[in-house]
């Protein structure tokens, strides 16, 4: 298949109208593509897709985590779209616009545009060496006629000490130069390894989106976890974890805007204690690897339901999480080893709805995958109800807090990825390398010094260079 | 203590609306030097620097000689730029004043975020000013502080308790002040990039050169884009504290991101031999815009930054 497998005869020349003279061996097709990927204007087109693909996610909303992966919760999220997109939601859909940054597209150019960071870099990186540690010093004299920044003088001394006095002068200005054999410079540069900044910026880049793909692949993230204060939830999914709430407050500012929320916690591992804390939302509780972040609050119902015989089937604090019409709260629950779902259902914060009086709640009972309750009643705090063969008993609300918990192994790689690029960014773009070369003619005068360079227009440098240049003319006399 | 910081800011508005004036006069009425008189750039020294290529950029990179540049140094262009320099202390301190009264500085709410933008486009023509020398820049770059403080003038300037996402005081200013400074910048490059756009169809003698411009809207990019990585970095560190999580496609964090993927791309369009010029210009607009739109993004989208 590749010219290294083949036997050692030399292949007979193919004839053009052969087909095989078109065909690529592997390591040609090989080069090819790296020399795509190093291609400068593929990788501004890759960066330039990156940013319409960015963009286009900016313009939709996008649908909250695993939201299109099930048909049902999709096709309910996208019936909230339709009001604003109308006949245009499910061409939209069809594009993929909701969910950009889970596309195969976005996916596609993430992986060219690194393929691309990592070849333009590695077949820069010799070029970048030998500039720096091994310039081409000597250039024609047309280099000197037609170079951007040019500036010229003459000193009145022969060519030895007005070598010697531009060599002291450029060091004094921090210039590293490079002479001849006998001493007469050639080039002078500064910041020599300023380039290598965009070796570090580009490497950074590849570092995060390594570091983000260890983290969409073995992170860990329950964002959903509700703790009613007094009491301990384990967090299963795998976890041994457990969490206990002692308490938690929300404060105001006289505006009536929130001002901070704490939430007092113990988390357990194994059953044993191992982490307290008060967290708040800028300050979450970190053990272990894990981190517990306040993300919400609000109010759960102690439900307590019995069987026949008197055990407790479930005894839970149910978080009030999900409003309906903005005028109720409600949360919902199955009840174990049953194929019975419960919703538990009461006025929403400051609403008084004619159905539900203040303070009791409504409960109702579905069997599995059926629309019409089974038992359905409102219930007064601390009076056991009988229905479907068990008995309820609503016994208070409680505050819950909202909390999040995460374990995210990538997240290292991604800081070490942006403290990467932070300095490879600035080192690049604070520093820059500055190259002079220079020409030394002896004429009746004196000697006439040339300096020049071909780097872009940088009038600051320019002008550095004429001032500096002048101030040779000057010197001749002042070493008299 | 909130009066006296607004009326600064209103100072400012004059101050700048007067220097934009003076410049549109002083630039629309700049008339070629005759050659006599001509501002040549000719080093001092014995020897004497032959200068082939510009020695004092605002001069000497214009078409050709001008007299607007060094003829009187005390005339109203010098005072439109001590005006320029004068808006910028009195929004400095409108700021510092305001700092001091809320307790945090001055980022908290659209109001306060208006008036840092506009004093980072503020300092940062002040700051290109003085290094290019380049007033016909001014008529691109000072409508955009104007603008923003215009803009602080109408919506609520009532000073707000942070919520309670926001009570990072470390990394609010580090964020926002990074932030400040790369949109100021890049409302330069985007003033340097119409300019450049413009140029081939303006008549106006001393206008500056396409080269000098294209540097311009570069060196603006040179502090914007390392200010908005880092701006980026910072949110990232601070959304992991906040929310648990270093990146959620927050629209105001994404639309950040397409801003510095639009710079990331200007930087390799300048390397793209024939992207030069006119398109990468155009891609200093893009960014302005996106810039724009992260900063009134909150307008159209929600997101966990819609308490800004
Ligand atoms: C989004 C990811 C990227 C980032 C953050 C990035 C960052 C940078 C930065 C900051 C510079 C310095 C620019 C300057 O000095 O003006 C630079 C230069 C450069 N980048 Fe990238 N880059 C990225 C992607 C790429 C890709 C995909 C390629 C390859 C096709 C590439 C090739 C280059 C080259 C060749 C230069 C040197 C330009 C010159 O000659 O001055 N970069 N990059």
């Amino acid at each position: 298949m590749s010219i290294e497998t083949r036997p050692d005869t030399p292949t007979p020349p193919a004839t053009p109208d052969h087909p095989d003279a078109h065909d690529l061996s592997v390591v040609e097709l090989l080069r090819r593509l790296y020399a795509l990927f190093h291609n400068k204007r593929f990788g501004l087109l890759l960066i330039l897709a990156m940013a319409v693909f960015t963009l286009v996610g900016v313009l939709f909303p996008q649908a909250p985590g695993e939201t299109l992966a099930d048909p049902a919760v999709r096709d309910a999220w996208l019936d909230t779209m339709r009001p604003r997109y109308r006949g245009w939601t499910d061409i939209l859909t069809a594009l993929g616009v909701f969910g950009v940054f889970g596309s195969i597209g976005f996916k596609v150019v993430t992986i060219l545009l690194a393929l691309s960071i990592i070849a333009c870099t590695t077949h820069r990186l010799p070029q970048l060496w030998a500039q720096a540690m091994a310039p081409h010093v000597s250039v024609r004299d047309r280099f000197f006629d037609h170079a951007r920044v040019r500036a010229t003088t003459v000193v009145r001394a022969d060519a030895a000490p007005t070598a010697a006095l531009l060599k002291a002068d450029l060091h004094k200005l921090h210039f590293r130069t490079i002479a001849d054999a006998d001493g007469t410079p050639l080039y002078a540069d500064r910041n020599r390894f300023a380039p290598f900044g965009t070796v570090v910026a580009h490497v950074a880049f590849v570092v995060i989106l390594a570091g983000v793909f260890v983290t969409t692949t073995f992170g860990f993230r329950a964002d959903d976890l509700s703790v009613p204060v007094g009491s301990r939830i384990e967090v299963g999914r795998g976890t041994d974890l457990s969490i206990e709430a002692r308490s938690f407050t929300d404060s105001y500012n006289p505006d009536g805007s929130p001002s901070d929320y704490v939430s007092d916690l113990v988390l357990y591992a194994d059953g044993q204690q191992v982490a307290e804390q008060v967290v708040r939302v800028n300050a979450p509780l970190r053990w272990g690897g894990w981190s517990l972040h306040q993300a919400s609050f609000g109010i759960a119902a102690d439900l307590r339901v019995t069987d026949a015989a008197g055990a407790v089937v479930l005894d839970e604090a149910l978080p009030l999480q999900y409003q309906l019409e903005g005028r109720y709260a409600y949360g919902k629950v199955e009840v174990p080893d049953t194929d019975l779902l419960v919703y538990l259902i009461t006025p929403a914060s400051g609403q008084v709805v004619p159905d539900i009086p203040a303070g009791k709640a409504q409960v109702e009972v579905y069997r599995g995958g059926t629309d019409t309750p089974v038992f359905t009643t409102v219930m007064t705090p601390g009076e056991p109800v009988d229905g479907v063969d068990l008995t309820w008993t609503f016994e208070r609300e409680r505050q819950y807090t909202g909390l999040m918990l995460s374990r995210d192994p990538g997240g290292p790689i991604v800081w070490t990825g942006c403290a990467l690029l932070a300095i490879g960014t600035c080192w690049t773009m604070f520093l820059r390398h500055q190259r002079l070369w220079v020409r030394l003619e002896a004429i009746p005068q004196g000697t006439r010094v040339t300096l020049a360079s071909p780097d872009r227009h940088d009038s600051i440098f320019a002008r550095q260079v004429h001032s500096f240049v002048a101030g040779l003319g000057d010197t001749d006399t002042r070493k008299k | 203590m909130l009066d006296l910081s607004r009326t600064l800011l209103a100072l400012a508005t004059g101050l700048l609306a007067l220097a934009l004036l003076v410049n549109v006069v002083v630039v629309a009425t700049r008339r070629r030097a005759p050659a006599a008189t001509a501002v040549r750039p000719v080093a001092v020294g014995r020897g004497g620097s032959h200068p082939v290529s510009p020695l004092s950029p605002a001069a000497l990179d214009d078409d050709g000689p001008v007299t607007a540049v060094r003829t009187s140094k005390r005339g109203v262009a010098w005072a439109a730029d001590r005006s320029v320099e004068l808006a910028l202390l009195a929004i400095t301190v409108a700021l510092v004043i305001r700092s001091i009264h809320t307790g945090h500085a001055p980022f908290a709410n659209q109001y306060e975020f208006a008036c840092s933008f506009a004093w980072g486009i503020t300092a940062a023509y002040v700051f290109f000013e003085r290094r290019y020398g380049v007033r016909a820049l001014s008529l691109m770059v000072l409508p955009l502080p104007l603008a923003m403080l215009g803009y602080a003038s109408t919506v609520g300037s009532e000073a707000s308790g942070l919520m309670p996402a926001l009570q990072n005081h470390l990394l609010l200013t580090a964020h926002v002040i990074t932030a400040v400074i790369a949109y100021g910048a890049a409302g330069v490059s985007a003033g340097a990039a119409v300019l450049y756009l413009l140029r081939p169809h303006l008549k106006f003698p001393g206008l500056p050169s396409e080269d000098l411009l294209e540097e311009i809207g570069y060196r603006a990019i040179v502090i914007a884009f390392p200010m908005l990585t880092i701006m980026i970095i910072l949110g990232a560190i601070w959304a992991d504290i906040a929310w648990g999580r270093y990146w959620s496609w927050d629209p105001k964090e994404t639309s950040a991101l397409v801003t510095w993927l639009i710079y990331g791309g200007y930087l390799h369009a300048r390397v793209v031999r024939d992207w030069r010029g006119k398109k990468t210009a155009a891609l200093l607009l893009l960014g302005f815009a996106a810039v724009l739109f992260t900063f009134f993004g909150n307008l159209f989208f929600g997101g966990l930054h819609s308490y800004a």
